[in-house]
């Protein structure tokens, strides 16, 4: 049977399979640095939470500090205190905060919004601000804020009306003495430039635009191959960002410039619950961002998307070729020859009614009448 | 108008009630209580390109520049929601206006090409028909119907200049939009001011060069438009029919709507052109359907079959003439129509791949 073996097309079995999408990515862009900073460093528009007592609340030029002791008690127990924070987050989406928790105790910091008059909570028990443990030492805490409240709530807000902060202690027949400090608490906003040419950024990004994924088709792993220039010393870390998905992929640390990459993300782990810096543009991209130091400029060689394939498929290029074939037939034959022969009827037609038409009065005159 | 309550609540409805399957919604609720709906699938394409531009996505020079432009005029009317949520009631506000000046200039041009019965049928055939939903929610169909119908008017009505004009906006509004110089040219052959129709028509096609030094500004490539729509991931009619099998097996209902209205739009438009009973004013405008219906039936996705039938008023007009003297076909057609309106409207809130 070769003659209908050569008119079946190759098939090829389930499994991965390597995309190169090197040339549908955008050009480069990056963050630029530093950032435009709003700072939120009034700390006595902050409050004790209303009908506790025992507990104090200090302001400083270096901070707001809030201390006390949470009582014995045979349930979790917590204290609060918040104020108000209008800030926008589209201007600026990136919350940045400075604290120091002591080891003895958890806290979180949750955000609202207010629509009509109604406070909307942005946080959720699971979000990166919740639930998070002290541990004695200033920890950065930086979250791009429109992800965050998008994953909590399924909806884009675009602005912020309070914030809490809280500390939190499970049972226990001990009383607990906790202190709590903020020493910074601002919004960030790093403006997206063109990377094209040398530069002093922050982070940058490589647009894959919208990645196509059906349910017999699923993106495993993205891999990057290129340079990066950077300050020596700066701490590389890259991300893989699908919508609202973030994946970390690899560290890399510059100990000389530039620095070859080879990057492969697998999306297999869990997504990151927090992403510190801007979303991209586009729905999907790399992202490098630096944890220290300052970016300058990435070359990109390759870009693959890895999928994994569920359904046996025929081979593309004979489905390209022929469907290339059909397109052609059907464009350029079919659909011109279709549109010229009604074209032609109706003139025809046309002609043949108006001929009629002129022949009748003269018919008619013939035999003695007129219409 | 009066269809487009019901349109709203049967949004409102699916998305309310409706679960998701998984792999939806394909793009974040915006902030607008019951009326998020609203904006699914490809509303995310003209949303984003009314605030950011098009550099915000890959396949963004796919979509057409005029709905979203609107979009970015109206929008700050709404200040008291984000962002997001008054593009969407822009949107929303401009479809509802887009509609209702469609209505009088279709009524218009239907009544004085076959009289009053015919466009009051394809008025009733319009407002039911199975994708009618596309001229609510954040798409530019209700925008480019509204151009469409404008643009045949003035052509009916001898204001042949105004009609290319408004032809030109209408190829600003969808990618098949050009095609609408198909009547405008034809009727060179068979009418008279045949150098008005001439310029009009050459006015109408200019929208496709227009947008693609639009985007060549934008990106350094003139052919960006096109490449991007060829680029663009879909599953046409011979991908459907390259694998039945699967496509029937992977949906409780995959495609029968558009293929039922489609199949339908078809035939009601290619009949009278093989019998060649049209009369040469109606011959342009059912050439230009047969030529947009056969592109998009052998190029077009097939989940959106029934939405570019839509947009083609001969399809009405040959479905409202043929029932003219046929009440029980009639009555029929607008309660099968019905049936599926309401159906393809919930199913496309979260299970568009179904309809």
């Amino acid at each position: 049977m070769p003659v209908l073996g050569i008119s079946l097309p190759s098939v090829t079995l389930p499994g991965m399979r390597a995309m190169d999408v090197t040339s549908l990515r955008t050009p480069t862009y990056a963050e630029s640095n530093p950032a435009r900073i709003l700072a939120e460093n009034n700390w006595t528009l902050w409050n004790l939470g209303a009908g506790q007592g025992g507990f104090t609340l200090n302001y400083s030029e270096s901070g707001l500090s809030l201390s006390g002791s949470l009582p014995p008690s045979s349930e979790p127990s917590a204290f609060s205190i918040s104020r108000r924070l209008s800030v926008n987050l589209t201007e600026y989406p990136v919350m940045y905060m400075l604290v120091d928790v002591t080891p003895s105790a958890g806290y979180g910091i949750r955000f609202y919004s207010s629509r009509l008059g109604l406070e909307t909570p942005l946080w959720s028990e699971s979000d990166a601000l919740n639930h998070r443990s002290g541990t004695g030492q200033s920890e950065n805490i930086q979250v791009n804020m429109l992800r965050l409240t998008e994953l909590n709530t399924g909806r884009i807000y675009d602005s912020t009306s309070s914030v809490t902060v809280y500390v939190e202690r499970g049972a226990s027949s001990e009383s607990t003495p906790f202190s709590l400090q903020i020493k910074k608490f601002e919004f960030l906003d790093f403006p997206l430039v063109s990377a094209s040419m040398l530069g002093s950024y922050h982070a940058l990004y490589v647009g894959l635009g919208q990645i196509q994924q059906t349910p017999s088709l699923s993106l495993r792993s993205v891999q990057l191959q290129g340079r990066v220039n950077a300050s020596i010393g700066t701490l590389i870390v890259a991300y893989f960002i699908n919508g609202l998905f973030v994946y970390q992929g690899p560290v890399y640390s510059s100990t000389k410039t530039p620095v070859d990459l080879s990057i492969s993300i697998a999306l297999t782990s869990q997504s990151a619950k927090s992403f510190s810096d801007n979303l991209p543009r586009e729905s999907a991209a790399i992202v490098l961002v630096t944890a220290s130091g300052v970016l300058s400029q990435l070359t990109v060689e390759h870009v693959s998307l890895n999928y994994y394939s569920k359904v046996v498929e025929t081979s593309p290029t004979t489905a390209k070729s022929r469907n290339g074939l059909l397109n052609d037939a059907f464009f350029f034959v079919v659909l011109p020859a279709s549109v010229l022969i009604l074209l032609y009827s109706q003139l025809k037609r046309t002609r043949a009614r108006r001929t009629s038409s002129d022949s009748a009065p003269q018919t008619n005159a013939r035999h003695g009448s007129t219409v | 108008m009066a269809s487009r309550p019901l349109v709203l609540f049967l949004i409102a409805a699916g998305t309310v009630f409706g679960n998701s399957t998984g792999t939806f919604p394909p793009i974040g609720d915006v902030n607008l209580p019951v009326l998020y709906g609203l904006a699914r699938w490809d509303s995310s394409y003209y949303l984003g390109i009314a605030t950011g531009g098009y550099a915000v996505f890959q396949h963004g020079f796919s979509f057409r520049p005029l709905f979203p432009l609107i979009m970015r005029i109206l929008y700050p009317l709404f200040p008291f929601v984000d962002v997001k949520s008054a593009e969407v009631l822009a949107g929303f506000s401009w479809n509802l206006v887009a509609l209702g000046g469609t209505a009088v200039y279709l009524e218009r041009s239907t009544r004085q090409l076959f009289g009053p019965g015919v466009a009051n049928r394809a008025l009733l055939l319009l407002a039911v028909f199975p994708s009618s939903f596309f001229f609510t929610v954040i798409y530019s169909e209700a925008t480019y119907i509204l151009f469409i119908s404008a643009a045949l008017y003035y052509l009916e009505t001898r204001r042949v200049l105004v009609a290319g004009g408004l032809g030109f906006l209408a190829g600003l509004s969808r990618p098949e939009g050009f095609l609408v110089a198909i009547p405008f040219l034809v009727k060179v052959f068979f009418e008279d001011q045949k150098v008005r129709k001439l310029i009009a028509g050459l006015t109408v096609l200019a929208s496709v060069p227009a947008f693609a030094v639009y985007a060549y500004t934008r990106t350094g490539n003139i052919l960006a438009p096109f490449q991007s729509e060829a680029s663009a991931s879909k599953c046409t009619i011979l991908c459907f029919f390259n694998n039945p099998v699967y496509e029937v097996a992977t949906g409780v209902l995959p495609y029968t709507i558009n293929l039922v209205a489609i199949v339908l739009a078809v035939i009601f438009v290619v009949r009278p052109l093989v019998r060649g009973t049209l009369s040469t004013k109606l011959f342009p405008y059912y050439l230009w359907a047969f030529v947009v219906l056969a592109v998009v039936f052998y190029s077009g996705e097939v989940l959106s079959l029934a939405r570019f039938a839509l947009v083609v008023p001969p399809v009405f007009w040959g479905q409202a003439e043929y029932s003219s003297t046929r009440p029980r076909f009639f009555h029929g057609l607008l309660i099968g129509y019905s049936i599926m309106l309401c159906l393809a409207t919930i199913l496309w809130v979260n299970w568009y791949p179904m309809l």
